[in-house]
């Protein structure tokens, strides 16, 4: 599904060029979950923004669900996103002008698709709000928005779901209620499923972890192997 | 199906945010309105010029001749087969009444002698409203209101005019006939054409005017009709005009001010799109992250601007519609305020073409502002969602877009010169209108440059408030050029309307002669200087003979062949007053050639004025053919004297002729005489008894006249200066609500770091006040040497600066500004530290 070689980025700051991912290779099989762990700053949602054709890499190839990136602009980047990938945020990045229906019939209607709102109270129903889809996300809980986001991120039923730290902003209940429903829907579609997060305990729930460590990944928690040693990450699935 | 998507998405995501588009919404509505109304309006007054056409000449086609009538022979032979024809004189004399109690007056009069088949179109307007030929029978005359109203008189009075005694059978309310509006010698007296024969006063070269106007049996052959009788009588002595004719007279007034006052409206729109800037680009940063969130679940860039170019268009299609509501509306309740300055009764109706015109211009402004941020809000990246502290998007700009707005300018600019109904004035008046803004900004970020330099040298509060002003992206250049914009606009026709009030109707009647007396028969010059003799306070100052003339060929070719300077063409449109002189007249400079022997006796010869010459395109040498009472004379031009200095209001002229054969000519003498005012009734009442036909006009009623005309013209334009400082006040308004958030942030950083209200609001007020003194004193140089440029090297009148009117101005301008600054971020003085903080 993803297979990225020697990948890096560099962005600019104010103060200069920033070397953020410094040749990063990684494999995920199909259907598998993976974590990525490590200190803030390590390049983890960076990796993530690559993977997700939301950051181009400066370096190396990006291969995601038979496309390579790298040569892509940013509008076919967008359409690539929205055809193979969906995203959760730790921010939720709903729409605040719009109802949580109206966010997750988002990609839908971008797409041109019609009956976008009914597919999307559909989505809605699955994460257990059927009855807030006319809630503007400053009306709605912190966990309600981000099954929101979740519901808009599985709503065109993504081969790949990227989600950066998506109990970061919510308390430990709120927490575990999303990630029993992330993995739930994930598994029920067999989706692929890359998380970044700070959580070892939520690391450990899905099939591999890698860590991310000053722009190196490495293979286990401890980040004691190098992943370029071992490029194949498969595991057997949640 | 995807745009009806994107146009949904573009919905959703307005919600809420259009009070932030008050601004936007108001600069819009505010240029578009005063592009229409001004458009309505012109085109009201020519549809009315229009539809009045026949009855405002007269007739389908008018032939007139000046001081001589013409042969009854030669009327019939003119005239267009199965036509009506009506006769009409129109001189000038002097009424005498005698009220009740007691005190006679004089005042003069325009008489208008008519037929009984007068009017062939229209109505004459008359109370009581009876035929014409019962007001009018013998001995009796309809009059103006102005009439008994300055006399003291009523209708059924009896008033002498020259050797007769009329009585006044009602008043005159409307005259179908009478392109007003101009300067008139005095009010309108109508009588019958043997009432008028039998006064006396139609002696030989008497200023008259004797007119015979047609009615065709079909009247759609006018044009053509008046062609033919040209062709046929090339040389001819009367002039003829057909009713296509009166449009274009009419519109040498209106379309000047039309088009001044649709430019002015431009520069509102202009000055107004820096708020519009201002306020799409406070909204779109305020969508950054939801247009990275769109781009994230896979909106392209062509999306982004789709969605956000529909909201921006639908907003100025708002804005655009409400202005040509407006537009639209603004006619009506105008028209009777401005309708003294025009001919015709307005009747103001629904105008499509010029609403469509002024609608596209206004689309177009928002375009020309809203360009730039919407482009850059496609550069929008997912990855924005990711990063802080490191570079979002942005940077630099990419050259086609560049193009595109160079594109949208373009258009606009055609779309403006070809709607303004004189191209030449629009254009000038753009190439202004850019020049100040090119200044303003260079003003401005001058200033803003030197506020860094300054800061170290500033107290505390000082240095604080410049390097808010420095800070890069607060909008302080737009704010300079939009009130500055607007503070020019307003000095500019503060000073200009003050130095012409003070050289018009202040000084003007200092220097000019108080009486001017015309129509002094070459045998009554003698007894006329005899009774000024015997007025002890009253002097001749100048004596000058006149005969009316008109060119009719400029170096031998025909005056309609020669292309002549627009500025200058009104010498040849009629019949003008030219005089002869032996010795070159006193404070006269000649330019080109010589003046004539005193004693020259040979072939005519003609000093013309450098200005007029250049105009036709000749020079000493070339050859001026007159027209003279139906005589053509060829004149050899002599010399060519300096421009005439009207304002020093001595009688001067155009043409002076060197004498010799045309003494011969009929004429008359033209006199200035200077008399106190407390003895100008009396010189008046002599003059009435003794001279009769001899028509005084007092220079002082003819300037009230020309103030309360110009009064109304600097009415328009003033109304039209403070919509454009309005403008910039929004504009400084919508700038501070773009940077509002920071300003807020900044207030509660000082709270907590121990600021107190008092100086948080001394900063606010120190910021605001300098960036309206920036624009103040660069608005007012702006204003005033724009000002100075019309009086002094355009129009040729002395300069004046009246320092109080630009120093209250600017420092009105400079209050406004703190003032709207400080209430646009009350809230920052009293928003609870903690709120904010939490915020963040």
């Amino acid at each position: 599904m993803i297979g990225i070689r020697d990948v890096h980025l560099e962005l600019q700051s104010q103060a200069g060029k920033v070397h953020i991912l410094k040749g990063v290779d990684l494999d995920v099989r199909r259907g598998t979950s993976t974590s990525v762990i490590g200190p803030s700053g390590s390049g983890k949602s960076s990796l993530l923004a690559v993977i997700g054709g939301i950051e181009k890499a400066t370096g190396g190839s990006v291969r995601v669900a038979d496309t390579e990136l790298t040569g892509l602009d940013e509008d076919e980047l967008a359409l690539f996103r929205r055809e193979h990938v969906g995203i959760i945020f730790q921010s939720f990045h709903l729409v605040p002008t719009m109802t949580a229906v109206e966010n997750v019939a988002l990609p839908l209607e971008l797409a041109g698709l019609s009956g976008a709102s009914g597919r999307a109270a559909e989505r809605l129903d699955e994460v257990g709000l059927s009855h807030r889809l006319d809630h503007y996300p400053g009306q709605l809980s912190g966990g309600e928005q981000q099954r929101v986001a979740l519901a808009r991120a599985l709503v065109n039923d993504p081969e790949l779901l990227l989600a950066d730290e998506p109990t970061g902003n919510l308390d430990s209940d709120t927490g575990d209620q999303i990630i029993d429903l992330l993995f739930a829907t994930r598994s029920h579609r067999s989706t692929t499923l890359l998380l970044v997060t700070h959580d070892p305990a939520l690391a450990r729930l899905c099939d591999n972890t890698v860590t991310m460590r000053d722009g190196h990944l490495s293979a286990d928690a401890d980040g004691d192997a190098d992943i370029s040693a071992e490029p194949s990450l498969a595991g057997s699935g949640r | 199906m995807r745009w009806f998507n994107l146009g949904r998405i573009a919905r959703r995501d307005l919600r809420g945010s259009l009070a932030g588009f008050a601004i936007f919404f108001a600069c819009t509505a505010l240029g578009v309105a005063t592009i229409a109304s001004v458009g309505v309006l012109n085109e009201s007054i020519s549809q009315a010029v229009e539809r009045d056409a026949a009855a405002l000449l007269g007739g389908d086609i008018s032939i007139g001749q000046p001081n001589i009538d013409l042969d009854p022979a030669e009327v019939a032979r003119l005239a267009p087969e199965r036509s009506r024809m009506t006769a009409n004189v129109r001189t000038n004399a002097i009424l005498h009444a005698d009220p009740q109690d007691g005190e006679s007056r004089n005042i003069p009069v325009e008489i208008k002698a008519v037929d009984e088949a007068y009017p062939l179109y229209g109505a004459l307007g008359s109370e009581p409203a009876l035929p014409v030929s019962e007001l009018l029978a013998d001995g009796r005359i309809i009059v103006e209101s102005a009439v008994p109203a300055r006399l003291g008189i009523a209708v059924g009075d009896e008033v002498r005019i020259g050797e007769r005694t009329l009585r006044i059978a009602g008043i005159l309310t409307h005259e179908p006939d009478r392109i007003g509006g101009y300067i008139n010698l005095g009010p309108r007296v109508m009588m019958s054409r043997n009432t008028l024969e039998s006064l006396g006063i139609l002696v030989p070269g008497a200023l008259a005017r004797y007119e015979y106007n047609f009615a065709l049996a079909d009247p759609a052959t006018a044009v053509a009709t008046v062609q033919r009788i040209r062709e046929d009588n090339p040389d001819a002595p009367w002039r003829i005009r057909s009713k296509a004719d009166v449009q274009p007279q009419v519109a040498r007034f209106t379309d000047r001010l039309a088009t001044f006052l649709m430019m002015a409206g431009l520069t509102a729109l202009v000055i107004g799109g820096l708020g519009i800037g201002l306020s799409i680009r406070a909204y779109l940063e305020t969508k950054t992250d939801s247009i990275a969130t769109l781009r994230s679940i896979g909106a392209s860039s062509s999306d982004i601007g789709r969605i956000y170019g529909i909201q921006l268009a639908s907003l100025a299609l708002g804005g655009t519609l409400a202005g040509l509501v407006i537009g639209q509306a603004v006619p009506f309740v105008a028209a009777p305020l401005v309708s003294g300055l025009f001919p015709v009764e307005l009747d103001p109706t629904f105008e499509p073409l010029p609403l469509l015109h002024a609608g596209a211009i206004g689309m177009l402004a928002v375009a020309l502002f809203a360009w730039l941020p919407l482009a850059r809000c496609r550069d929008v990246a997912p990855a924005d969602l990711f990063r802080s502290g490191i570079q979002k998007t942005g940077g630099r700009m990419r050259h086609g877009r560049h193009a595109v707005l160079f594109g949208i300018g373009a258009l606009l600019v055609i779309l403006v010169l070809a709607g303004a109904p004189r191209i030449g004035i629009a254009a000038v008046f753009l190439a202004a209108v850019v020049a100040v803004m090119l200044v303003l900004a260079g003003a401005a970020r001058l200033f803003l440059w030197s506020a860094k330099g300054l800061r170290p040298m500033a107290g505390p509060r000082l240095a604080m408030a410049l390097s808010t002003l420095a800070q890069p992206g607060n909008g302080a250049v737009s704010v300079v050029v939009a009130m500055g914009a607007g503070l020019s606009a307003l000095v500019m026709v503060g000073l200009l309307q003050d130095n012409l009030e003070r050289e018009l109707l202040a000084r003007l009647p200092e220097r000019a002669p108080d009486l001017v007396f015309i129509d002094i028969q070459p045998d009554q010059v003698e007894p006329f200087s005899e009774a000024i003799a015997q007025e002890p306070d009253a002097a001749i100052m100048q004596l000058a003979p006149v005969l009316r003339a008109r060119v009719v060929r400029i170096a031998g070719k025909p005056v309609d062949e020669v292309d002549i300077a627009e500025d200058v063409r009104w010498t040849t449109r009629r019949d003008r007053g030219l005089t002869w002189q032996a010795a070159m007249p006193e404070h006269t400079e000649l330019v080109a050639g010589e003046w004539w022997p005193a004693d020259h006796d040979g072939p005519l010869l003609v000093s013309v004025e450098d200005e007029v010459a250049r105009g036709y395109g000749v020079g000493v040498g070339d050859t001026l053919s007159f027209n003279v009472l139906g005589r053509v004379m060829q004149a050899r031009i002599a010399n060519l004297r300096k421009e005439i200095d009207w304002s020093r209001g001595r009688l001067d002229f155009v043409f002076v002729m060197s004498p010799g054969e045309i003494r011969q000519a009929p004429h008359t003498t033209v006199a200035a005489v200077d008399v106190p005012p407390h003895a100008q009734a009396r010189l008046m009442d002599r003059m009435a008894g003794e001279l009769p036909n001899v028509t005084p006009i007092a220079i002082g009623e003819a300037v009230e006249r020309v103030g309360e005309i110009m009064g109304k013209i600097a009415l328009a334009i003033r109304v039209v200066a403070v919509v454009t400082l309005a403008t910039g006040l929004l504009v400084l308004a919508s700038a501070i609500v773009a940077s509002r958030r920071q300003q807020i942030r900044r207030a509660v950083l000082l709270k907590v770091l121990g600021g107190q209200r008092r100086d948080i609001l001394t900063l606010l007020l120190l910021e605001h006040a300098g960036l309206g003194l920036v624009a103040a004193l660069v608005g007012s140089i702006l204003g005033g040497v724009g000002a100075w440029i019309l009086v002094s090297p355009v129009m040729g009148l002395g300069w004046t600066l009246a320092p109080g009117l630009v120093a209250a101005t600017s420092l009105t301008a400079i209050l406004l500004a703190a003032a709207i600054g400080a209430f646009v971020l009350r809230r920052a003085l009293t928003v609870p530290a903690a709120t904010i903080l939490r915020q963040t």
